[in-house]
């Protein structure tokens, strides 16, 4: 009885302090999930589901009401929740876990991916991809590909290639018959990135030709790989397999 | 020349010129969206020719690549150059934020007007 009474007065609080929007309360839940970290405008777009201009409006409205605080860093815009008192009461309201009330709760207040499993940094990067975050198998033309190219990588970059991994639908085993076969190739450091381009462009074209697909690639630094402070190479990091 | 393929190299020329504008403003995300965009343009002028017209970026590379490739027809190099410029586009893109230099997005750009030159030999010789 407790518990519905504080849900409620919970709910009527939130309504109060960030508004009825479930875009906005899905956002704001997913960066108040991880409140050191901050997210790229089109990172926030795609975990919550919406267009660049809605998550774009909301995170204004938010910024606004001073729950959100905004970081340009180049070309970039990061957000990440404010540290005020007023945030983090909202942060206690909308995550206590004391309040899981199905019936009470909506899910838009659920972070999107909480129900994935916390990203954590691989014990070794090299010859190994990180844990599995999801159960389902990644796709076999896409585990070929990777070992083709890993064939082809390894004598190309000798001590300076970490790791190569597959990523995308088809590591995730979701993928369309005609989906790109995606690969994250860690290097020790990168000079020039056209340079890693043009070294593999030849083994990636091929493949492309052979099997009628699109081999993509991105090459990363092994320090930004185990970092993992951006948002999409996070999710590229839980979803990556090795061969 | 079909009027379709009079667009998509006009089209290209355009991106082009807008990719050396954003290569000056040193914005790499916008310099090598528009550098892919022109390869791309550029290379749907060619399957043009062969009366395809693909739409998303995916079936284009994988059309071009089949088409022309491995035929003969235009030099071979430009295959690699569309998949790189598509894959140097993806890096740069706000949502990996990887650290793509401009110089490397400038050779993308010298490649697009290489590309360019053969297209319009290429599609004036096959009408």
């Amino acid at each position: 009885m407790s518990t519905n009474v504080l849900v409620i007065e919970n709910s009527i609080a939130v309504d109060l302090a960030v508004g009825k929007s479930s875009i906005r309360r899905r956002i704001l839940a997913l960066l108040m999930a991880e409140p050191d970290q901050r997210l790229h405008l089109r990172e926030i777009q795609r975990r919550v589901r919406t267009s660049p201009g809605t998550a774009s409006r909301e995170l204004a409205l938010l910024v606004a009401a001073g729950l959100v605080e905004r970081e340009a860093e180049g070309h970039q815009v990061y957000f990440r929740p404010t540290s005020s008192p007023f945030s983090t009461m909202v942060r206690t309201l909308l995550l206590a876990p004391g309040v899981q009330a199905p019936d009470r709760v909506p899910n838009s207040l659920v972070p999107v991916d909480a129900t994935l499993e916390p990203v954590r940094p691989p014990r070794t990067i090299r010859g190994s991809a990180p844990a599995r975050t999801n159960s389902r198998r990644p796709d076999a033309l896409g585990l070929r590909v990777l070992g083709r190219l890993a064939e082809v990588l390894g004598p190309l970059y000798a001590d300076r290639l970490a790791g190569v991994f597959l990523y995308g639908s088809r590591a995730r085993g979701d993928a369309q018959p005609d989906a790109d076969v995606e690969i994250v190739v860690v290097l020790t450091t990168i000079e020039r990135y056209g340079d890693e381009l043009e070294r593999t462009s030849a083994a990636c074209a091929g493949l492309s030709l052979e099997l009628g697909l699109v081999v993509s690639r991105v090459f990363v630094s092994e320090a930004a790989w185990q970092s993992g402070i951006d948002g999409r190479l996070r999710v590229m990091r839980s979803e990556a397999m090795s061969g | 020349m079909s009027e379709r393929a009079v667009q998509l190299v006009e089209g290209a020329e355009r991106a082009i010129a807008s990719a050396h504008r954003e290569l000056d403003a040193e914005d790499p995300e916008a310099a090598a969206e528009r550098a892919c965009v022109a390869m791309l343009r550029l290379a749907k002028a060619c399957l043009d020719v062969d009366g395809l017209a693909p739409g998303p970026t995916q079936a284009v590379c994988i059309a071009y690549g089949s088409q022309f490739g491995r035929s003969g027809r235009m030099y071979s190099a430009y295959h690699r150059w569309l998949l790189d410029a598509a894959d140097l586009r993806k890096a740069s893109s706000g949502d990996l934020n990887l650290p793509v230099d401009l110089a490397s997005i400038a050779t993308v750009v010298e490649r697009a007007e290489i590309f360019r030159d053969a297209v319009v030999r290429f599609v004036e010789r096959n009408p």
